[in-house]
């Protein structure tokens, strides 16, 4: 059934998203900024600029990893005492003797690691990683596709009923919280849908040395000739209305390279980061913290995880996959320590479903629903929480781990207890589980 | 003695003491009032200051509002009323508002009451279709406005469609430029990036090609095409009636140059036909489910969009039992492999609901030999305001945002009229008054490809690539990658629309990320790498003729070119960039433009392209 709605705004329907055709640029600006509470007419780029100070965030930072393509968390934190997780992954499973235990730190005696974990490992002996299981929403859907989409937007009802014009959950934030470009960062290919909409244009970009003005280097020296006189004329305008909003972005375009820029040739780090691209993509999170930037929520998406088949376990792609993780979280954590920002850090590992219990005809796995989802950070409270994972839920005929924590749960411990970002504004529902975790 | 008096009505008394002073001593038949009753203070001498206003349709008044003597004024009424949109303050008599009707010139009594009495003012009140609701024909043009036309048509134009366009004016271009010449040259090149084998027949017939070769085809026509509002047209369909190649199978990415050839092709012909011919494209049945809409599970994508967002709008006027019809209709298609070991889509009468459907009140006989697909579409056209939302589509993409409904209506009637032919309403579209008014040369926000194609076309200045060894033998001599590596990035790849809803102009096309990629971009553009010399293009065909190439020559000239306004001030700056050598570091030393020194023009031209290119005005189109 079709809950009706307001026929010129922004809807959510069967999980997908809906932006009425024939909506002026006008109309959307004036969604967003009646959003933000700001009701004046005018320029809407001038309202980018932050004006009452956002929400004391002090200087806590959340970086989200999208593991794309639906990671088999079941290869990933293993349930070690489970017959059926043997007995439906013959080829694919883990063996207890070969996961990493977990029975220092916090301790936890049903699951271990990957083998490939062994830096997380040893940052779960440090009481810096909690594991949440049964991570989901209700009605789940496998689609890549629509369940990205639930993920990146963040509710599950009416934009309109809800009063919010449609926007990710990470644009929510930063327009709430953080509302310069640089108050939330995309890093990598790709516009993640969780920066869609919202008013202060958070930046994305591909990497950090990308961001910049390109070279003509068969002219260097007149090419910045070229930008010097850009940036005089950009000044010097007096441009309004459309131009206007056109050269604020230039402007602004500018002033942010040149920070950005600075930043990167003045980066001097203490761990050496692996040449793959996560890794690099972590170190660029790490020149904008040692820079001193105002950002509250890096993202990047780290690939390949759709294993549908040759999965592996203790070698293989799964194991690829978990190294570079670990590979690249650990180069991090070295950086954040000696800046001493280690306790201000919640790296929370994220994505669009878990997969089934059991391996198919191709020694991989297929589309499942819930998953386990892991924080790691000086700012986390180690431990494994959530509803445990029982062999029944794995034994057949269950397909995959249904739901028990909704996704927007934890999101909103991160925000209220580790950023001091009232979850409100960014999730504006009550969750069906409303649990509370204790992660931060 | 006043307070004794018995009351009559103000008028009575002023009559009475008129009497009196005329009867003095006793003349007439008036009562003799003894003492003069006090002055009434009844509204005088009402007086608008605009008492005979011609306004406009859509445009808001200046608040017409009233003096008047006497005592103060309890009250004011008109009469008749005002035409529809003004307000009439019954507080102060203002007139405000915006009308939204022409009105005939008309008299209007105003009425301003107290309690001594009455005022009355005549105001004749007219209102005229204002320029920006009219779309009968403009009757005279300005340089200005050819650039304005090439802007909005053209992806900006080269110099040579202003020579062209001026030489025999907007109205007899406008009408050769709704006819499309044949380009089957240009597209036996362009299918060169598709791994064709056969180019005389286009027959992609080698190996699939891949979502970036499909993309540069079309680049390479937007890029090349001597009649580039084919291209412009086009991608405007591809908007609005969006699909996308990115979440498509390899082996059926080669359907999507027939989906492009549909809208160049189709995209000033019939509307019917287009959307009859967009509903069944192979491309739209796989991306809106409709290769999996059966008899025993019809599919509600397709249908859903088809009303919401293709043919009529959110929520106008259809429900969602005229969906649930609308599926069973879409029914019957699906893929299959052929026996090249390509997938194509096929018509299955055993997939097809064969029973009879009802939508709007119209039903569509139950049959099993041809698919329902023109029933639906036209039954939809007949009985719904379709004409209304695309010629508000095509108004807003091409004039300016927020149409009201006096251009919309008159469009939509043309388009009836014409049996739904789009040639003749878009003539009229591009003479008309309200596009060439004031209101729709404020701007509209140029997204990624109108700003990087326009340059290119320009300016003739483009990405060079050369053929790679595995490319195959026939890929045109530019393979066009960079630039369409640049299109990913700037989020306007053409084929990969983000979703159904096409590009929404959104913020991120005015962000900082986004004007920083376009710089990158034309950046491709103007250096050359194997030297600096005027390699590769000749950028003085850009210049002004030869003894008008000072230095502030080259700039007003090259600002025109690109339809860059600048202010004094930016033209002094750009002059000085043209006079200065620059040095280690970018530090520029005076050195006079000399447009007869190569170096001078391979650096500092190009260089000047690249600044105008981030004008802010430039970013308008």
């Amino acid at each position: 059934m079709n809950t009706p709605f307001s026929s010129r705004t922004p809807h959510v329907r069967d999980g997908r998203l809906h932006v009425p055709r024939g909506s002026s640029r006008r109309e959307i600006l004036q969604w967003a900024l009646a959003g933000a509470g700001i009701t004046a007419l005018g320029p809407w780029i001038d309202k980018r600029l932050p004006t009452a100070s956002a929400a004391a965030q002090g200087n806590k930072i959340l970086v989200v990893i999208n593991m794309d393509g639906g990671c088999d968390t079941l290869n990933m934190v293993i349930p070690i005492t489970s017959g059926s997780y043997v007995t439906r992954r013959p080829n694919i499973h883990i063996p207890a003797a070969a996961a990493l235990a977990l029975t220092d730190g916090p301790g936890n005696l049903a699951n271990g690691l990957h083998p490939q974990l062994d830096q997380i490992r040893s940052m779960w002996a440090d009481g810096d990683v909690a594991i949440v299981h049964k991570v989901g929403y209700p009605s789940e859907n496998l689609s890549h596709f629509e369940s990205q989409d639930i993920y990146s937007y963040g509710v599950r009802g009416e934009f309109p009923t809800l009063g919010i014009p449609q926007s990710g959950w990470i644009a929510r934030f930063a327009q709430q919280y953080a509302p310069t470009p640089l108050g939330a960062v995309s890093l990598g290919a790709g516009r993640p849908t969780s920066f869609v909409g919202g008013t202060s244009g958070p930046l994305q970009v591909s990497s950090l040395s990308g961001f910049s003005f390109a070279n003509d280097n068969g002219a260097s020296n007149n090419h910045l000739l070229r930008l010097a006189t850009i940036k005089q004329m950009l000044t010097a305008s007096q441009a309004t209305g459309t131009p206007g909003e056109v050269k604020s972005a230039i402007q602004q375009a500018h002033d942010l390279t040149a920070q950005i820029q600075a930043a990167v040739t003045s980066f001097a780090p203490t761990a050496t980061y692996p040449s793959r691209s996560l890794a690099q993509r972590l170190r660029d999170v790490a020149i904008l913290i040692q820079g001193g930037f105002e950002t509250r929520v890096f993202y990047t998406t780290t690939g390949g995880f759709d294993l549908h088949g040759d999965e592996g376990g203790v070698t293989g792609s799964q194991a690829n996959l978990m190294q570079t993780i670990d590979d690249a979280i650990s180069a991090f954590r070295t950086d954040m320590v000696a800046m001493g920002q280690w306790d201000n850090v919640v790296i929370a590992l994220i994505t669009e479903f878990g997969r089934r219990n059991y391996e198919n005809g191709s020694f991989g796995s297929d589309h499942g629903a819930a998953w386990s989802e892991m924080l790691i950070g000086g700012g986390v409270n180690g431990g494994v929480f959530g509803p445990t994972i029982a062999d029944s839920d794995i034994a057949a005929p269950k397909e995959y781990l249904t739901y028990g924590v909704d996704f927007r749960d934890v999101y909103k411990e991160i925000l209220n207890d580790h950023l001091n970002a009232p979850a409100g504004p960014v999730f504006p529902e009550t969750q069906p589980t409303n649990v509370v975790l204790g992660v931060c | 003695m006043i307070g004794s008096r018995t009351l009559f009505s103000r008028l009575a008394l002023s009559a009475a003491f008129l009497l009196s002073l005329a009867g003095c001593g006793g003349g007439g038949g008036g009562e003799v009032l003894g003492n003069p009753p006090p002055p009434p203070n009844a509204p005088t001498a009402l007086a608008y200051p605009v008492p005979a206003p011609v306004y406009e349709t859509s445009t808001p008044v200046t608040p017409n509002v009233p003096t008047h003597g006497g005592g103060a004024v309890d009250s004011w009424s008109i009469a008749p009323a005002l035409p529809a949109g003004l307000a009439f303050d019954t507080g102060t008599g203002a007139i405000t508002g915006s009308p939204t009707a022409p009105a005939p010139s008309n008299v209007h009594t105003v009425t301003a009451t107290n309690a001594d009495g009455q005022g009355t003012v005549q105001i004749s009140v007219t209102v005229v279709l204002s320029a920006l609701d009219s779309m009968a024909a403009q009757s005279t043009f300005s340089d200005d406005d050819i650039r304005y036309f090439l802007g909005r048509t053209h992806f900006g134009g080269k110099a040579s469609d202003f020579t062209n366009v001026k030489a025999i004016g907007i109205p007899a271009y406008v009408d050769q430029m709704l006819t499309f010449d044949d380009t089957t040259a240009l597209e036996q090149a362009a299918h060169g990036h598709l791994l064709t084998t056969d180019a005389a027949t286009m027959v992609v017939t080698d190996k699939f090609p891949s979502h970036a070769q499909v993309s540069r085809y079309w680049l390479h026509l937007m890029v090349n095409s001597p009649q580039p509002f084919q291209e412009v047209l086009a991608f405007f369909w591809h908007d609005h009636f969006a699909s996308s190649t990115a979440a498509l199978e390899t082996n059926s990415t080669w359907w999507m140059p027939t989906q492009i050839d549909l809208w160049r092709k189709q995209g000033a012909g019939n509307l019917r036909t287009l959307m009859l011919a967009m509903a069944r494209d192979w491309i739209m049945l796989e991306f809106l489910d409709g290769v999996r809409s059966t008899k025993n599970a019809p599919n509600e994508n397709f249908p859903r969009e088809w009303f919401e967002l293709f043919a009529l709008g959110v929520d106008n006027g259809y429900t969602q039992a005229d969906i649930l019809q609308a599926a069973k209709a879409f029914t019957g298609y699906r893929t299959r492999t052929n026996a090249g070991g390509w997938q194509e889509v096929t018509f299955d009468t055993s997939r097809h609901d064969p029973n009879a459907k009802t939508i709007f009140g119209v039903t569509i006989p139950g049959q099993n030999v041809t698919d329902d697909y023109a029933a639906v579409v036209d039954i939809t056209i007949d009985n719904r305001p379709v004409a209304e939302f695309i010629s508000k589509k095509l108004f807003e993409h091409f004039c300016y945002e927020g149409a009201g409904n006096l251009p919309i209506a008159a469009m939509a009637a043309q388009l009836r009229a014409d049996g739904y032919e789009l040639a003749p309403l878009l003539k009229t579209l591009f003479k008309s008054e309200a596009f060439f008014s004031s209101r729709a040369k404020v701007g509209l926000a140029k997204g990624p490809i109108e700003h990087v194609v326009g340059f290119i076309r320009t300016t003739n200045l483009a990405p060079i690539d050369a053929p790679q060894a595995t490319d195959s033998v026939g890929t045109p001599v530019n393979t066009l990658r960079t630039l369409d590596s640049s299109c990913v990035t700037l989020a306007q790849r053409p084929t990969q629309p983000p979703s159904v809803n096409g590009w929404p102009v959104t913020e991120q096309w005015l962000s900082a990320q986004n004007m920083l990629d376009r710089a990158n971009t034309v950046v491709q553009c103007i250096r050359d790498r194997t030297d600096q010399t005027n390699a590769g293009v000749d950028v003085t065909t850009l210049l002004p003729p030869p003894g008008q190439r000072s230095a502030i020559e080259v700039v007003d000239g090259l600002a025109t070119l690109l339809r860059v306004t600048l202010s004094p001030t930016e033209r002094t700056q750009c002059e000085t960039y043209l006079n200065s050598q620059a040095g280690a570091g970018g530090t520029p030393t005076p050195s006079p433009f000399d447009a007869s020194i190569a170096a001078h023009v391979s650096e500092r031209v190009r260089g000047l392209l690249y600044i105008l290119a981030q004008h802010p005005t430039y970013g308008v189109r």
